[in-house]
C-alpha cells in the first residue's frame, strides 16, 4: 500500500475511538512524519509504523480513549475558543487589528522595495559577548489580572508598590531571602477585566542578576527595563502589551510573549542562545542592537505585523545549528513582515530562509518584505500544486472550489486546513482525471484557509472562494 | 529489555531533547529513538500531553509548500526538566549502589 492507503486505514481506524478533532491531529502528525522521512521512504516508514489498525488501537489508549467512541468533545474544543474570542475583542484597541480583521490583499508577487536609509545617531556601545557571573539573583514576578513594571532604582534593597491599589496579604505576597525575590500579586479571580492597575517592582540597579521572569495571567501589560546582566529573561502575558527597553544583558536566552497583544524590544539578543519575541495575535516591534556575531532571532505573529528597525546593527555573519536553517526569523502568518538594515553598517552576509518562501544572500540592502494572505473575494489563485500551501487564503464564502488540471491520468488528494485554527487539518478530498474539480462546503465565511496537493506534481491547481 | 520506561522520564528525555533546540516531529522523533527503543505510537501521545501540560508550545513554519509544526520548550519546561534531572539521579544512583552489592549469602 502508499502512504494515502495508509493514512486512509489509519483514519478508517481512527475514526472508531476518537473524536474528529483528536484524529485530524494525529493524521496530521503523521502526515508530517511521512513528508519528513523523504518520498524514498514511504514504503520503510509503512513498515516502521505496522498495521494502521493497531497503530490506531495504541495511539487510541494511549490518549486515554481506549474504549470505543461515546461522542463528540467539541464542546470543550469550543468552549475554550469562545472564551478566547471573549478576551480578544475588547483588546483590539491594543494594536491596528482593526485593519487586519478587515483585511483584504491581493496577492502581489513578492517585492523587494529599496527605501533609503534612515540617518541613526551613533548606536551606543554594546560588548559583543555577555558573561554573567555565577550568584546573581533571581527575580520572579506572577501577576494576576495587574500590569507589571520592573526596573532597576538606585536603592539597597527592592521595592515593590503599587498605584494605589491595596497591597494587604490578601493581593500582594513578596519576599528576598538575599538570593531569590518573589512577588506574587492575587487578581480577584477575573482575569478577563482590564488590569487593575500596576505594580512596579524596583530593583537595586547594583544587582548581578541570574533569571528573571515576569509573568502575567490574565490582562495586564508587563514592562521590564535597563536591567542589569542576566541568564536567561522571560516576559509574558496574556492579554497586554510586552515592553522591553534598553535590554542589553542577557546571555543565555531571552523570551517575550503575549497571547494577545504586542511586543515591542530594543536592545541586543541572548549573546548565547535564542532570543524569541513572540504573539499570537498582535504587532511585534524590534530596534535591534547586533554584535559582531549573529545571534539567532525568532519574532513571529500569527495574526499581526513585525517591524525589525535593525539600521543599527553591525556586522550579521551567518549562523547554523545542526538542521535549522535560520538566521534571522520574522514570520507573520497573516500580514506584514518590514525589516530595515543599513548596508553601511553590515559589513558581512545575512544567509538564511525566510519563511516566506524568499531567501536572502549577498549583501543586505535595505528591504521591506512583504507577506499577505490570498483574497479569494478579488479573484481566483491559479498555482502549481507544489507552491499552493505556501499562503492562506481568505474567503467570504462557505465553499472553497479547486479544479486540478494536469495532463494524462493522474490521481491525488486536496487537503484544507484551517490557518486560524493553528493550521489544523481539516478535510481531504480525492482527485482524479475523472473527478478533478472538488468542494469543500460548510466553511466559516470570512476565514483564512490553507489548501495543498499531495500526489499532483507537475498539476496546475484553481481555487476560488 | 526487562525494564519499562515510565512516562515522567520519557517526558523528561524529550525535554530536554527540546531544550537544547526547537525541533519538528520527525527529527524529535529520529533523535529520542538514537538513545532509546520506542515505537512510533509513543511520541505523539507524549507530545500532546507535554503541550497540554504547558511544558511545551507549538508553532508552525512552512517548508517546501507546506507547514511544518515545530515543538519548542517552555521556560515552566525548563524548571519541569531541571526537576526531573535531580530525581533521576537519586534514583539512578540509589540502583547504581544496591546493584553493585555482591551477593554475600551465595
Amino acid at each position: 500500500m502508499d502512504k494515502r492507503a495508509y493514512l486512509s486505514r489509519l483514519s478508517d481506524n481512527l475514526e472508531r475511538y476518537v473524536p474528529d478533532q483528536e484524529r485530524w491531529d494525529i493524521l496530521r502528525w503523521y502526515e508530517e512524519y511521512f513528508k519528513d522521512a523523504g518520498e524514498e521512504n514511504e514504503q520503510a516508514v509503512i513498515q516502521e509504523l505496522g498495521d494502521p489498525a493497531t497503530l490506531a488501537r495504541r495511539l487510541a489508549e494511549e490518549r486515554g480513549y481506549g474504549q470505543k467512541r461515546r461522542g463528540p468533545r467539541m464542546w470543550q474544543i469550543l468552549v475554550g475558543a469562545v472564551i478566547v474570542v471573549a478576551i480578544a475583542i475588547p483588546l483590539m484597541a491594543l494594536s491596528p487589528l482593526a485593519q487586519l480583521m478587515g483585511f483584504h490583499r491581493v496577492y502581489d508577487p513578492v517585492e523587494f522595495v529599496t527605501t533609503v536609509p534612515v540617518q541613526q545617531e551613533p548606536a551606543p556601545e554594546y560588548s559583543e559577548q555577555v558573561t554573567v557571573d555565577e550568584g546573581g539573583v533571581d527575580v520572579y514576578i506572577s501577576a494576576e489580572g495587574v500590569n507589571v513594571d520592573l526596573h532597576p532604582e538606585d536603592i539597597s534593597s527592592p521595592s515593590v508598590r503599587t498605584n494605589g491599589m491595596s497591597t494587604d496579604g490578601d493581593n500582594l505576597d513578596w519576599g528576598f531571602d538575599g538570593q531569590y525575590l518573589y512577588v506574587d500579586w492575587y487578581g480577584n479571580g477575573e482575569s478577563d477585566q482590564k488590569a487593575a492597575g500596576t505594580l512596579t517592582v524596583a530593583i537595586p540597579a547594583i544587582w548581578k542578576l541570574n533569571n528573571v521572569s515576569v509573568y502575567v495571567d490574565g490582562a495586564g501589560d508587563a514592562a521590564v527595563s535597563d536591567l542589569p546582566p542576566c541568564h536567561e529573561l522571560y516576559v509574558d502575558t496574556e492579554v497586554g502589551n510586552v515592553t522591553a527597553k534598553r535590554i542589553v544583558g542577557v546571555s543565555d536566552y531571552l523570551s517575550l510573549h503575549a497571547s494577545v497583544g504586542d511586543v515591542s524590544f530594543d536592545g541586543l539578543p541572548a549573546s548565547g542562545g535564542y532570543s524569541y519575541l513572540s504573539v499570537e495575535t498582535g504587532d511585534i516591534s524590534a530596534t535591534l542592537y547586533c554584535a559582531d556575531k549573529s545571534i539567532p532571532y525568532d519574532l513571529s505573529t500569527d495574526v499581526g505585523t513585525v517591524t525589525v528597525d535593525g539600521t543599527s546593527c553591525g556586522t550579521s555573519a551567518s549562523y547554523s545549528s545542526g538542521s535549522y536553517e535560520y538566521d534571522f526569523n520574522a514570520w507573520a502568518n497573516v500580514g506584514d513582515v518590514s525589516l530595515t538594515f543599513d548596508p553601511e553598517a553590515v559589513a558581512g552576509v545575512i544567509q538564511g530562509e525566510y519563511d516566506s518562501g524568499i531567501t536572502i544572500i549577498g549583501t543586505f540592502p535595505p528591504v521591506t518584505v512583504e507577506t499577505a494572505a490570498f483574497d479569494l473575494t478579488q479573484g481566483s489563485l491559479t498555482a502549481s500544486a507544489e507552491e499552493l500551501g505556501g499562503s492562506a487564503l481568505y474567503t467570504n464564502s462557505e465553499q472553497i472550489r479547486v479544479k486540478v488540471e494536469k495532463t494524462g491520468e493522474f490521481q491525488g488528494s486536496v487537503m484544507l486546513w484551517d490557518t486560524e485554527n493553528s493550521d489544523s487539518f481539516i478535510r481531504i478530498q480525492d482527485v482524479d482525471r475523472g473527478n478533478a474539480a472538488v468542494t469543500f462546503d460548510g466553511l466559516s465565511a470570512a476565514h483564512r484557509y490553507r489548501v495543498t496537493a499531495s500526489g499532483l506534481e507537475g498539476a496546475m491547481v484553481t481555487v476560488t472562494g | 529489555m526487562a525494564f519499562a520506561m515510565g512516562t515522567p522520564l520519557l517526558d523528561a528525555c524529550v525535554l530536554a531533547v527540546l531544550s537544547g533546540g526547537d525541533a519538528y516531529g520527525y527529527s524529535l522523533t529520529q533523535r529520542v529513538k538514537e538513545r532509546l527503543d520506542i515505537s512510533e505510537s509513543t511520541l505523539y501521545p507524549v507530545l500532546r500531553r507535554l503541550e497540554r501540560d504547558g511544558y511545551l508550545r507549538v508553532y508552525d513554519r512552512p517548508f517546501q509548500g507546506r507547514n511544518r509544526r515545530y515543538y519548542a520548550i517552555t521556560p515552566v519546561g525548563r524548571t519541569c526538566l531541571d526537576k526531573r534531572r535531580g530525581e533521576w539521579i537519586g534514583f539512578r544512583d540509589g540502583v547504581d549502589e544496591l546493584l553493585k552489592e555482591e551477593n554475600e549469602h551465595g
